[in-house]
């Protein structure tokens, strides 16, 4: 299935979850916000939310750098 | 799973959770009074006590810490657990008489008037109840150990050591809000504010997010800014070999874990007031293998982020006991981690390349890598002799000293020397992200992060993808962050910790609610509400004036904006190649041009010309937004609307650099 994350295609295996993606993509960053399809999903929802075919992934990381 | 009943209700939790946890999730209440999330439970006051019935026999326990491993019956209002509360609360209410949070759950609980007198009645209403939270935030939560038990039975009170003010109490005011009797007051207040109460309140939010939510987050507490080396190389930012990569596979080697594996202090060590984040960290006990101290146990402060990638992925050392140190001898000798590391990695490169060798070095081998090579470099800077003499002066004379007296290629030495306006840069890779390009080139005082990070907003969100949208970001963040400059206050607080709900906050990069802190401090300190914006307007004023102040000195034009190509592409082959499906790409995608029939050499030019060519477009986007001139100098109109125009000489120092409007 493809999804779109971050405005950028991505093609990943069917039942990704959130936590999956976090993995694939190397987003190891802890503070950022995951909307899928404009809605937030919690960080406890993570590891349970899974993708279907063209979702809109943002994951949007917070400044960090000292 | 295990399945509980509590009065009736059946719910099912993890083993190991709590009577009073599961009763929560069940829909149970149980009052308690010792009890909070920021601590470990106590089980002291005794109030939230329950009846339980394993099938075998009932008993009375506190439902705080107790933890289930079985299935149990719990029974909250029993008339055995609600005549042992009603016990507990009345002896409570007949020491503490009138403390409204004993009377309000005596109240509930349906206690009257207490059959006893106690003789150590009190009638204060803000009377020290004994909960022990005040000990074990500070104990557990704040690491400070600042509060203790003194006594026993009825002489038993909170104290300090001696009962002194102990020397290591940051003033973060943990204690005080946690307590449920208003019990500590903080008195000294040598800044004389305007209201006190309004900055403990900004203040107290703060400590209880530090506390609660750092833990989940950015681990700052337990390893501080290091964290963020493995994380950086996972975003391929993390600064390796003279910066021409952003990963490599020996990054486990330095990873945070293997720090926080020898760093033996991490308290806050109270570098500001208040603040319970204790990023601080130092090594205990390291022995020295080289130089002036050589054997010497010491204690080491740090290392930090910018310190194990600057002075050590960007040099090829992934030993953590070279990177200690490097730190010591950097802070024995008052150098610069960054800029020793930078300026290091700079060497090593030329030494590859050949444009140093061992006669130029003084017999020293340099090799990417070499943890004997750099150490002796940094002795010998601070001895002021060999080879170090040259590298202490840093890599912008460094490039015309191999240029002069080594005939190296002056156009190669400005590519690969990661300096701008004398500056060396701090530890991240900008190739792929133009704003932080600008963010480093633009940078008042050289290239480093503080004024602005961008990389993940425009390189991963892609939230920034016009040259408005960029110049946008480098007026709100470098104004933003150079406020705290301005106040003496830390950055950290700000965004490297941040509310549970800021993901709904509208614009979570900015953490709304934390510059709203801010802006509760500034009203409690001076007594005038004011709004994020003039927080804004006041860093413009003083970064506009310091913009000129640099065209004073030589260094406020768009010229000393330039920065190094290693800093917006990839300068040699082996870098390009390294990425080469990224910047094919990009070529194709981007600029247009299609990289099939082109030879490397090409594409490496090709490449360049567009991004060196974008980086020109974004100083006219900035210089615009900031209403500065095309030689980003401040313009006339701007330096009259901030009101600085004011300052003796200001403007027509501007006119004599050709400013006319």
């Amino acid at each position: 299935m493809t999804l779109t994350v971050n405005g950028d295609p991505h093609t990943c295996g069917e039942g990704l979850t959130v936590e999956g993606l976090l993995r694939e993509k190397s987003f190891s960053f802890p503070l950022r916000v995951i909307l899928v399809n404009k809605q937030v999903v919690r960080r406890e929802q993570v590891p349970t939310t899974v993708l279907h075919d063209g979702d809109v992934v943002e994951v949007i990381h917070l400044i960090g750098g000292g | 799973m295990i399945q509980v009943t509590i009065d009736g209700r059946k719910t099912e939790v993890e083993p190991g959770t709590t009577i009073l946890a599961a009763a929560r999730q069940a829909g149970v209440a149980i009052p308690a009074l010792c009890h909070s999330p920021l601590v470990e439970a106590y089980g002291v006051c005794r109030v939230c006590s329950v009846e339980v019935d394993d099938g075998r026999r009932r008993r009375i326990v506190t439902a705080c810490n107790y933890p289930l491993q079985k299935p149990l019956e719990v029974h909250t209002r029993s008339e055995r657990a609600l005549r042992t509360r009603r016990l507990v609360l009345e002896m409570m209410l007949a020491r503490w008489p009138k403390v409204e949070v004993v009377r309000e759950l005596a109240r509930e609980a349906g206690v009257g008037e207490p059959r006893f007198v106690h003789p150590r009645r009190n009638e204060n209403p803000n009377a020290c109840i004994l909960c022990g939270l005040c000990v074990r935030l500070c104990d557990e939560g704040v690491w400070h150990h600042v509060l203790a038990f003194e006594g026993r039975g009825e002489s038993r009170r909170v104290t300090t050591p001696y009962g002194d003010q102990p020397a290591t109490c940051v003033g973060c005011m943990a204690c005080a809000s946690i307590c449920p009797t208003g019990a500590i007051h903080f008195t000294d207040d040598p800044n004389r504010p305007a209201d006190a109460e309004r900055i403990r309140r900004a203040g107290a939010e703060l400590t209880r997010e530090v506390v609660m939510l750092d833990r989940h987050q950015c681990h700052m507490r337990e390893v501080g800014t290091a964290h963020l080396t493995e994380i950086m190389s996972d975003y391929d930012l993390l600064p390796v070999h003279n910066y021409r990569y952003g990963a490599h596979p020996d990054v486990p080697k330095i990873a945070s874990d293997k720090f926080k594996a020898v760093f033996t202090q991490g308290v806050a060590d109270g570098c500001s007031l208040g603040c319970d984040m204790a990023c601080a960290k130092a090594v205990d006990g390291h022995v020295l293998r080289t130089g002036p101290d050589r054997g010497k146990a010491v204690v080491v402060d740090g290392p930090e982020y910018e310190t194990v990638s600057c002075a050590g992925s960007n040099l090829g050392i992934f030993e953590p006991w070279a990177i200690i140190e490097i730190n010591y001898y950097c802070d024995h000798y008052g150098v610069d981690t960054i800029s020793f590391g930078t300026l290091m990695a700079f060497v090593m490169e030329c030494y590859e390349a050949g444009v140093l060798d061992r006669e130029r070095t003084g017999g020293l081998d340099l090799s990417p890598g070499s943890i004997e090579g750099t150490l002796e470099v940094l002795h010998q800077m601070a001895r002021g002799e060999g080879f170090g003499l040259i590298a202490g002066q840093g890599v912008r004379r460094m490039k015309r000293i191999f240029a002069e007296r080594f005939g190296a290629d002056p156009a190669y030495l400005q590519d690969i020397g990661m300096e701008a306006k004398g500056l060396e840069y701090s530890g991240y890779i900008c190739k792929e992200s133009l704003a932080q390009q600008g963010g480093y080139g633009i940078a008042l005082k050289g290239p480093q992060h503080d004024e602005a990070w961008l990389i993940f907003m425009d390189m991963v969100n892609k939230q920034i993808p016009t040259f408005e949208d960029k110049a946008e970001a480098l007026h709100y963040f470098p104004m933003w962050r150079t406020w705290f400059g301005l106040n003496g206050l830390c950055k950290l607080l700000w965004n490297d910790v941040e509310p549970e709900d800021n993901a709904t906050s509208g614009a979570p990069a900015k953490v709304p609610a934390h510059v709203r802190g801010y802006c509760e401090f500034v009203a409690g300190m001076t007594g005038r509400e004011v709004e994020p914006a003039d927080l804004i307007l006041q860093s413009e004023r003083v970064y506009n004036f310091q913009r000129v102040f640099n065209l004073k000195m030589g260094f406020g034009r768009r010229a000393h904006d330039a920065i190094p190509y290693r800093a917006q592409g990839p300068v040699t082959e082996a870098e390009y190649l390294s990425r080469q499906e990224r910047y094919d790409r990009q070529l194709k995608e981007e600029a247009g041009i299609d990289p099939a029939p082109l030879t490397l050499d090409e594409r490496r030019a090709a490449l360049r010309r567009y991004r060196e060519g974008r980086y020109e477009q974004l100083l006219d986007a900035v210089y615009k937004r900031r209403g500065w001139t095309r030689d980003g100098i401040p313009t006339l109109a701007k330096v009259r609307a901030l009101g600085i125009d004011r300052v003796p000489g200001l403007v027509e120092l501007l006119q004599a650099n050709g400013v006319t409007e």
